[in-house]
């Protein structure tokens, strides 16, 4: 491995760049937190001070080279400051979900010989102290509050731990930067786990390379410069929010937000309108049943204003699309006999003119610009959802109402992005085009493959994983998809879960779960059909939602399980699921289907810390459930679709 | 309970008599309320708790006995005869059991409103909009902020008070109590009506309110669980008379508890 020139070391590792920014442009706000209700800005000097603190307390704590330092906490400045200092040193950062119960944060402290950890409050302490982490060294809380009490000696506040680097620093202030000079930019700076459906978490290596080879050609491709703004909200252990709260801003220069808290993200949304923002589909779908639950409750006038606006939007969009590459700009399969994009019609099949121009800009003044500001996306250029499938239609909804996502595609082995929606020439149902720099190509069988300087550098302690993972140099993702003329990646599903029904059809699962989550009252779906003869699906309804919906009816319920188990209710998702069947190709449609009488969680090991089902974990608990779906049942047509409260 | 010492009580009641057309409500109460302790008072519906709390808040005016009350300076100064809000500017704030909000205002205007007391410029200066009008607000603002922050309002800061679900509310009025800079809490029974997962944060909050804050607070409660495990010393009435008093342990051994809480009593 050859040593990176002190050039490559500045362009290369995350603590290089914040050590350029912090020279060009010491003055230029950084980052901003909002505390007690003000928003507190950081200069790139200031960024790169804390920073050292941290470093320098670490240091102080024997924290070298190749050690492991954790950090399980909300999105705060701290925890960069924390993940910058760490790799100042050339010790790796590893973040860890804070909705990890104790046993799941055990298991990453052990098997990555966590030295130091950082902690958001009392709740992540306890967890820390409670489980069994014999090379664990230094507890260090963010907030203390309720923690002063506690006798582990381990345990220390931010504000002395701080304290204790500030004064190593101003004692030494170029150390450093000397620090960060000799740094490797191929040594793994980062250890990312995944949260995998199956299995055990694995923790991914990220060089500084990995992350950053590509990022300059990828924020001029997306058009990112130094006055955009971002919020970061999203945990910052999944290497999503990692490339829009570390990866752009370090390369771009760009000013990251850091909310009040987590239950505040609406209110700190609207108040810092990012222009680039990140959304994972389950932010997009709350958004879009958040407008259409609304929408029912407004006035009747209102409620017609809205549905021309959107009806509007639809064919402009749809218009525009097809000015820029006359296909709708909506990719479809040749196998997919879908009616998802049959109501598109050819009148579409023109360029907008003067007076759609002028329909537009009437929707926008009455209802797109209040919804945006609403959403606070008014100021948004760059939408992007990515680390799970989101449904064309609602994407094709977003595009109608002036937010135009643009769909990415990567894994955390190349870094967390391979592909993405160019933003001039989206097409909608891909995920792009692959990203300067990277290759792509598709194997035999159908898996998406990629190479290029992202490529991880392995997993941690897992050779043998490593090896099934990366062959000459190309990422196998798992994942099934096809690529068209054009270079756009349209990905069908996951290798290991695709659905072979007794027909020998092979479909996605999370296709059609995503048809069905396009529904306000279905937060979660479990689509069942590997060697079945007929699909069917377990669904978990929004509780808010169907508890709203059963309170203007007066239908009196109880808990949770009692709503799922009314009739009512479940002739309410019946005809749901219904209108989504409408979306989905004959095969697909859902035939039968249960109401959980439980909400998923974590703790139960249903969802992964990233809150995606565990398809076979629900398999194994539900198998009763599921065989009753199918149980001296012939398969229906959909207009018959039945169930029976669960 | 290192805050527990033997120092000037934070506040002494007396032999407290207090009668309603010869109904006693209070016959004879005594207690003694260290400072930094969280004091619990527990007893059956008509015990007298509340009484208690409306003679150290100046609403009643006891027939007899003495409540003494101790100021930052540790001077010892008695409440009986002072009028409310004389009490309240000295250090002592309540938290009602039924949220005592503007519906209308919003939960960071609830909690300004709970600092009236302490605005002590003039009009002229809010009116001209002075350096130091602007210096005050910043200053209270501020303050309030810091509640904002301490119980976790954050999300509902400009959510009027009449749209919070109850156990937000409940929560907004422990703030507007705390905004008041007081010495010495009275929590009149702050669980009834929370759910289970309300009532346990709510308890993390009093004790955070002990430990971050170090305000005295006497809470009442009518329920025994939730006071043994949070209280440092238990007071327990019954019709007007303390029957038991001591640490959680002491006072669940008692048998005139068992007998009031078990069975007996005013059943």
């Amino acid at each position: 491995m050859t040593l990176g020139t002190p050039t490559d070391t500045l362009d290369l590792t995350l603590p290089g760049r914040l050590l350029g920014h912090k020279r060009q442009t010491p003055d230029r706000v950084a980052l901003r937190v909002k505390r007690l209700g003000i928003w507190q800005p950081y200069t790139w000097a200031d960024y790169h001070r804390e920073t050292a603190a941290c470093a320098h307390a670490l240091h102080t704590a024997g924290i070298r080279a190749g050690d492991h330092v954790a950090i399980l906490s909300d999105n705060r400045p701290e925890w960069l400051f924390a993940d910058l200092g760490a790799q100042a040193l050339g010790a790796r950062s590893v973040g860890i979900y804070q909705t990890n119960p104790a046993d799941d944060v055990g298991y990453i402290l052990r098997h990555a010989g966590v030295r130091v950890l950082f902690c958001e409050d009392q709740e992540q302490v306890d967890k820390a102290i409670e489980v069994d982490a014999p090379t664990l060294e230094h507890i260090v809380v963010f907030d203390p509050r309720g923690t002063r009490a506690y006798d582990d000696p381990r345990l220390t506040d931010y504000a002395t731990w701080r304290q204790t680097g500030l004064d190593a620093h101003d004692a030494a202030p170029q150390t450093i930067d000397d620090w960060i000079g000799h740094l490797d930019p191929d040594a793994p700076a980062m250890v990312v786990y995944t949260s995998g459906t199956t299995g055990e978490p694995k923790g991914a290596l990220l060089t500084g390379r990995n992350g950053l080879s590509i990022a300059p050609d990828v924020t001029r491709f997306l058009g990112i410069t130094p006055d955009d703004v971002l919020l970061s909200y999203l945990p910052l252990c999944h290497v999503a929010e990692k490339i829009f709260t570390l990866y752009t801003p370090l390369t771009a220069g760009c000013v990251v937000h850091f909310g009040e808290s987590i239950a505040t993200v609406r209110q700190d949304l609207c108040e810092v309108s990012p222009t680039v923002f990140l959304g994972v589909p389950r932010i997009w779908e709350k958004m879009h049943a958040g407008i259409i639950l609304r929408m029912r409750d407004s006035s009747w006038l209102k409620r017609r204003l809205f549905d021309w606006a959107v009806r509007v939007g639809h064919t402009i969009a749809a218009r525009r699309r097809h000015a820029i590459d006359g296909k709708y700009g909506i990719a479809r399969r040749a196998d997919d006999d879908s009616n998802a994009t049959d109501d598109i019609d050819a009148t579409l099949a023109r360029k907008p003119n003067a007076i759609d121009a002028i329909r537009w800009w009437l929707a926008d003044f009455l209802v797109f610009r209040p919804l945006q500001e609403r959403l606070g996306l008014r100021r948004c250029r760059i939408p992007i959802t990515g680390a799970a499938p989101l449904s064309a239609d609602l994407i094709t909804w977003f595009h109608a109402i002036g937010v135009r996502i643009l769909e990415g595609y990567g894994q955390t082995e190349c870094a967390g992005v391979s592909h993405t929606n160019p933003p001039d020439r989206p097409r909608i149902g891909t995920v792009g085009t692959v990203l300067p720099g990277l290759e792509c190509r598709i194997a035999d069988d159908g898996e998406v493959l990629v190479r290029g300087p992202a490529v991880f550098a392995g997993y941690l302690h897992a050779p043998d994983a490593t090896a099934a993972t990366v062959h000459d140099g190309w990422l196998h993702t798992g994942d099934i998809g096809q690529v068209d003329p054009d270079g756009y990646l349209s990905i069908t599903g996951r290798k290991k879960e695709i659905i072979i029904t007794a027909g020998g059809k092979n479909l996605s699962p999370e296709k059609i779960e995503n048809a069905l989550k396009t529904s306000p009252y279905i937060k979660e779906a479990v689509a069942i059909g590997d060697r079945r003869k007929f699909i069917a699906a377990l669904v978990q309804i929004e509780p808010d939602a169907v508890g709203d919906y059963a309170t203007r009816r007066e239908i009196a319920y109880t808990s949770f399980a009692d709503l799922s188990a009314r009739p009512e209710i479940v002739a309410l998702i019946d005809a749901e699921i219904r209108a989504a069947n409408d979306h989905l190709a004959r095969v697909e449609q859902v035939r039968a289907f249960r109401l959980f009488d439980k909400e998923l969680h974590q703790d139960d090991g249903e969802l992964t810390a990233t809150q995606k089902v565990r398809r076979r974990a629900i398999a194994d608990k539900y198998g009763d459930l599921i065989e009753d779906m199918y149980r001296g049942k012939k398969p229906t047509t959909p207009s018959t679709a039945e169930a029976d409260p669960a | 309970m290192a805050l527990v010492t033997a120092a000037t009580p934070a506040l002494t009641v007396r032999d407290l008599h207090l009668a309603f057309a010869g109904v006693k409500a209070l016959d004879g109460v005594d207690l003694t309320v260290a400072p930094g302790a969280l004091h619990a008072v527990i007893g059956p519906n008509g015990a007298g708790k509340t009484s208690l709390f409306n003679c150290i808040s100046g609403a009643y005016r006891p027939q007899s006995g003495h409540i003494a009350f101790a100021l930052p300076s540790h001077e010892q100064t008695p409440l009986i005869g002072r009028r409310p809000h004389h009490i309240a500017a000295m250090g002592v704030a309540r938290m009602f059991q039924h949220p005592a909000l503007f519906p209308q205002l919003t939960v960071l205007e609830n909690l300004l409103l709970g600092r009236h007391h302490r605005y002590r410029l003039g009009w002229w200066h809010d009116l001209l909009q002075t350096p130091t009008a602007r210096r005050h607000e910043i200053a209270h603002r501020r303050h309030v902020e810091e509640i904002i922050d301490f119980l976790d309002l954050e999300r509902v800061r400009k959510t009027p008070a009449a749209i919070l679900p109850y156990g937000v509310l409940k929560r907004v009025e422990l703030g507007r109590a705390l905004a008041m800079e007081p010495t010495l809490l009275l929590l009149d029974e702050p669980a009834a009506g929370l759910n289970q997962e309300e009532t346990e944060s709510l308890a993390r909050y009093l004790l955070d309110i002990q430990a971050e804050r170090g305000i005295t607070q006497i809470l009442i409660e009518h329920e025994l669980r939730f006071v043994l495990d949070l209280a440092d010393h238990v007071t327990v009435l019954d019709f007007g008379r303390k029957i038991a008093d001591g640490t959680p342990a002491e006072v669940a051994a008692h048998p005139a508890v068992i007998d009031a809480y078990l069975g007996g009593g005013d059943a």
